[in-house]
């Protein structure tokens, strides 16, 4: 694989505090040819996509210091419009999805998930 | 000089004034035979014989009443004789008292008495102990020293063994009873008829003659020895036995009415009673279930927050063991023992997923947070919230809704997880190759109706009767807690949860809750 074609190559970033599970996804998906960025940090993550072109980003919900949902109000305040899947742990639905999902975030996913279900909606997101 | 009565010596004025009235009085007779009228004072009369209305009567009133026994007719007779007699006493009481303007009841009685000596019954002797007053006290004692009933019967030779003075007791009675406005009744004790030196009467109110008499007898006792029989006239004691009788129809049918009153008012405390019986069962019935529902929540949501912070931590090591399988499974191996065995670990963590779910939704207590809804915007969060569900993957959606919708008040999020267990219920029991869930939304009268219709396996009648029952499972995975948590959520509602299903004909759950 040639420069080129690294560049050419869709950017995703995996946000989730759980290392085993941001090198499972960044393996998966540079298998699938993604180029994959993974941060344990809510903060981070919003200053990688100011910085960098994100085609897509994996988000978990529950993490310490900047959660899920902040990130995705801090996107908004910063105008970034990414795609995103969120990939949550907690599956009480009484949480704070209902809000999430009138931010305009609808595709969430609960662990533990089939790897090729994140794969087609990543598919899907970013039109291939 | 008063001659036609004899009475107690203050009373004689007055009994002298009435003598001279009364006297004049029949100074004014008139007979004249041609026409065949006696007049006294404008006032027509007939002489009758004496003795055809005392022995000669009671003789005929025998012959007449022979089948009735001796004793027999002699009572009737003597019921006639006093009746029509105290008929007339009471009508000439009216008329003289009028006649002759008498006021005070004393001055009636004396004109009565002289009028008696005038008009041929008897003349009067009053005793001093005599208290005529005008109450049911009223007493009066005196002899008939010339009756023309014992005469008569003396005259004729025959013997008696009963008092035979009725008539003059009839009329002495009727006229007294109006003269002082009280019933009284005469009671001849002693009779010259049957032997007794006198006749002689007691007037008294019918309650008390009894007592009288007897209160006599005891003063004089001598003369109580030959007192062996009296009567009580039969007017008054008919008159009391009528008022009596007609007393106490009325109380037996006013109890009668009284009781069917009671029995109506007990028949329907009766109902009444069956049916707060039968509310109050009911309402011990809801009272328990919701002591029940009380204690369950209470234990659960101690449980329900241990398990969701837990679900967390649970889920993160359950998406590394199932994704490091399935990256495993990535490199291809060609050992298939090892390939089988990584696709059961990434079974096992989804379905340790489903449980974790399952008890998140069984344990976690409602907030009570209502608020006004549109239910297709709530069910289309949930579709969308669970549209990359594996067991949904092989699941058509197919919606059916009403428009307009109406709004319902709900605890929302309380309700989310009654869609979410119907759906995923719906999708298992079409097992993995899937099928069509039909959503269909119709508003009913005062109520919506929310209806899931799978087309899966169905269920069995006695799935059907035990489908809200807490761990009752027909699943080899299940917990058996999903409906009967959904049940209670629907009914905290004022709605229904119900379930219709024929075996291998698919199942259709339908939430019935009250319109706004």
């Amino acid at each position: 694989m040639n420069t080129n074609e690294e560049s050419m190559k869709k950017h995703i970033l995996v946000v989730d505090d759980e290392k085993e599970i941001r090198d499972i996804l960044e393996t998966f998906l540079e298998k699938h040819g993604y180029t994959v960025t993974a941060t344990e940090n809510g903060a981070q993550a919003v200053d990688i996509m100011e910085s960098t072109k994100v085609d897509c980003m994996i988000l978990d919900m529950r993490m310490p210091e900047t959660s899920g949902q902040s990130v995705l109000k801090k996107m908004a305040q910063k105008g970034i419009a990414v795609p995103v899947i969120i990939l949550t742990g907690s599956q009480d639905v009484s949480g704070n999805f209902l809000e999430i999902q009138e931010m305009g975030y609808e595709d969430i996913l609960f662990k533990p998930i089939d790897l090729n279900v994140i794969l087609e909606l990543i598919q899907k997101k970013i039109g291939e | 000089m008063l001659n036609t009565v004899k009475v107690p010596k203050e009373y004689e004025p007055l009994f002298l004034k009435a003598q001279d009235i009364v006297s004049s009085y029949f100074l004014e007779k008139k007979e004249n035979p041609e026409k065949g009228t006696i007049e006294i004072d404008d006032e027509r009369y007939i002489y009758v014989r004496a003795a055809s209305m005392s022995v000669d009567f009671f003789e005929t009133v025998k012959n007449l009443y022979k089948d009735s026994g001796k004793e027999e007719a002699i009572c009737i007779a003597r019921q006639i004789l006093y009746d029509v007699a105290y008929a007339i006493g009471l009508s000439d009481a009216k008329n003289f008292q009028k006649k002759l303007k008498l006021k005070t009841p004393i001055e009636r009685l004396s004109a009565g008495l002289v009028l008696f000596a005038y008009a041929g019954w008897a003349n009067v002797d009053i005793f001093p102990e005599s208290k005529p007053s005008q109450d049911e006290d009223f007493y009066l004692i005196y002899d008939h020293p010339y009756s023309f009933e014992s005469d008569a019967w003396k005259k004729s030779g025959k013997k008696t063994d009963y008092s035979v003075c009725v008539l003059n007791a009839g009329y002495s009675s009727g006229w007294c009873s109006e003269s002082f406005g009280v019933n009284l009744v005469v009671s001849e004790i002693m009779c010259k008829a049957k032997g007794d030196d006198v006749c002689r009467f007691i007037m008294a109110h019918p309650s008390k003659i009894d007592k009288y008499i007897k209160q006599y007898m005891r003063k004089e006792p001598e003369l109580a020895k030959n007192i062996s029989r009296y009567e009580v006239p039969g007017f008054f004691k008919r008159k009391e036995l009528e008022d009596t009788l007609r007393e106490k129809t009325q109380q037996l049918e006013k109890s009668l009415t009284e009781s069917v009153k009671a029995r109506e008012v007990m028949v329907s405390m009766l109902e009444d009673n069956n049916q707060i019986r039968e509310e109050l069962e009911n309402k011990f019935v809801e009272l328990k279930q919701a002591e029940e529902m009380l204690i369950q929540t209470e234990k659960l949501a101690s449980l329900g927050k241990l398990i969701a912070d837990i679900a967390h931590e649970v889920n993160n090591p359950l998406m590394v063991i199932s994704g490091k399988a399935q990256l495993a499974l990535m490199e291809k191996l060609d050992n298939d023992e090892v390939n089988k065995n990584l696709k059961i670990i990434m079974d096992q963590c989804m379905r340790a997923k489903d449980i974790i779910q399952r008890l998140l939704t069984f344990s976690k207590p409602s907030h009570g947070d209502l608020s006004i809804v549109k239910i297709d915007e709530s069910i289309e969060f949930i579709l969308k919230l669970l549209e990359h569900q594996y067991y949904l993957s092989n699941v058509t959606i197919k919606r059916n809704y009403c428009s307009p919708i109406p709004e319902v008040r709900i605890d929302e999020k309380k309700m989310h997880e009654v869609y979410i267990n119907l759906l995923k219920n719906a999708a298992e029991a079409m097992g993995p190759d899937g099928g069509t869930i039909t959503i269909n939304i119709r508003a009913k009268e005062k109520n919506l109706y929310i209806e899931f219709v799978d087309t899966g396996s169905g269920m069995t009648d006695e799935s059907k009767s035990r489908v809200f029952e807490p761990f009752y499972t027909t699943k080899e995975k299940g917990t058996g807690l999903g409906l009967s948590v959904c049940y209670g959520i629907v009914k905290a509602h004022g709605g229904d949860l119900r379930y219709e299903s024929t075996k291998e004909e698919g199942a259709k759950a339908t939430i019935v809750l009250p319109i706004q």
